[in-house]
């Protein structure tokens, strides 16, 4: 584990003081006709809690996260119970979006076999909360849900004072602004990829920048992540600590090295109130540590984590690796989907079903190809996620 | 459309990536034969799961097409294996991919 405290602390420090602000923000001048419409929104998205697993993790803390988690809506305590009884536990409410909240260690993910699993792709397994939304019984919904499904992770070490502010920040994600502007940056190697997505991201006039030659030392850095509402990062990713903690650069020619462009500790330092954030690269939404035995992901090294604990209203990304497409028209796989999340997103949208939308259009047309692009298309479906309220909008 | 060896789709896939990484090319499947021992991807989904998952999202299920193979082009790097994969469909490159 390479992550300094220090750091972590005053970031949560920030987090709560932002929160606070945030919050106000969110609840000062509000008509009562705009809270009946949020109170109509919150009704129609529950918060998949297991209390008691909470409690285990952080103590004397514990009431003030459950009661942080109250605050986001209807909460369905799932305590003690196993994925697939979550499963049937959820496919029996009422319509809505479901959000699992915490981490793998709160509430496991389903595993299941990557599709492309073979000599050119190492990932054996894929942890996937899309069986959250399907119905018992019915594999394909696995890889179309029926229902939205999204997750508020924790850090998988217990930081009771993040995670407390991460869920106030939530709390006012559904009603949040999205700030104006853009920031993309991609492996040079995935640049024609980085303007296939850039041509569906609504507003999107911002930095777009190609690693190499950017890279994480490079001055401004911060200031030209912060404050820009939309997000898109096509870098390359690793699923092993401590490179895991970073993002990749990397160019198409022989022997060419592989370049830090963004790290967590960068996002550490960076204002994402209100953003919202899709990542085409690989394990960016990657919260356990296989294949590695040691490691715990927490905010300090993991992408999606680190951007929704400094505010982003909602990050997508895959749990597993990527297929990105290095040629014209470069409209396959992960990119394709990621440009449907902000095709759905800009029909206003909220972020789960969005998600749900984009798998499903995605689908439409993958599936009419070949049937040798089958199982790229159902690896990018299955391990594709949503982290952070179910309802945010652009 | 004739079918093509082994050899002419490995050429033609060849063609569509760096030079560097030519010499390193394999077959990994052929659609439209056998797959060679160890390399194929796992199948994905039952033929039931597939048709009641295009059924669900509005699909007509492809054909297979002749002339249809993955050629993997296998890369060791300091992240970890990035194999190149060039997917072939009738006779002609569709994609070219990396993973992320």
């Amino acid at each position: 584990m390479t992550r300094k405290q220090p750091p972590a602390r005053r970031a949560a420090s920030r987090a709560h003081s932002r929160t606070a602000r945030s919050s106000r923000r969110a609840h000062a001048g509000q008509s009562a006709a705009h809270q009946k419409h949020q109170g109509k929104e919150a009704m129609t998205a529950y918060f998949v809690c297991a209390t008691s697993a909470v409690r285990a993790k952080y103590g004397s803390a514990a009431a003030g996260i459950v009661a942080d988690v109250a605050a986001l809506g209807s909460v369905i305590d799932v305590s003690g119970q196993s994925p697939e009884q979550i499963q049937a536990k959820i496919a029996a409410l009422p319509a809505g979006a479901a959000c699992l909240v915490g981490g793998y260690d709160l509430i496991p993910p389903f595993i299941r076999p990557n599709p492309t699993h073979g000599s050119q792709d190492d990932d054996a397994e894929i942890p996937t909360d899309a069986p959250y939304g399907a119905t018992p019984g019915h594999p394909e919904e696995e890889y179309a849900p029926e229902r939205a499904i999204s997750r508020i992770p924790d850090s998988a070490t217990a930081d009771a004072a993040e995670f407390s502010a991460l869920l106030g920040y939530q709390r006012a994600a559904p009603t949040q602004t999205t700030p104006p502007g853009s920031y993309e940056e991609a492996a040079d190697e995935f640049s024609g990829a980085l303007q296939y997505v850039h041509a569906a991201i609504p507003g999107a006039h911002g930095p777009s920048l190609l690693s190499p030659p950017a890279k994480s030392t490079d001055p401004g850095i911060t200031k030209n992540l912060s404050g820009h509402g939309r997000i898109h990062i096509l870098l390359h990713g690793a699923n092993y600590d401590p490179d895991w903690a970073a993002l990749w650069g990397h160019g198409p020619g022989a022997n060419a090295p592989f370049v830090k462009a963004l790290t967590a500790q960068i996002f550490d330092r960076c204002d994402f109130e209100g953003t919202i954030v899709t990542f085409s690269s690989c394990y960016a939404a990657m919260l356990d540590a296989a294949p590695a035995k040691h490691g715990a992901r927490n905010s300090g090294n993991q992408v999606a984590v680190a951007c929704l604990a400094h505010g982003a209203k909602v990050t997508f990304g895959a749990t597993r690796s990527n297929w990105i497409s290095t040629t014209s028209p470069y409209d396959g796989f992960g990119p394709r989907l990621a440009a449907e999340v902000w095709r759905q997103l800009a029909r206003r949208q909220p972020a789960a079903e969005a998600l749900r939308l984009a798998k499903a259009a995605y689908l439409k047309v993958a599936l009419s190809q070949s049937p040798g692009d089958r199982p790229y298309a159902l690896k990018t479906v299955l391990q594709a996620q949503c982290y952070g309220h179910p309802m945010a909008k652009l | 459309m004739a079918s093509m060896t082994d050899r002419e789709l490995l050429q033609l896939a060849q063609a569509a990536v760096p030079e560097h990484l030519r010499s390193l090319g394999r077959i990994a499947v052929r659609h439209d034969a056998p797959a060679v021992a160890g390399l194929a991807a796992v199948e994905p989904a039952g033929d039931a799961t597939m048709t009641a998952l295009a059924k669900r999202v509005g699909a007509k299920l492809g054909a297979e097409e002749p002339n249809s193979a993955e050629v993997e082009f296998p890369e060791q790097t300091a992240l970890g294996m990035r194999t190149t994969v060039v997917h072939i469909r009738n006779g002609k490159v569709t994609h070219v991919l990396k993973r992320g």
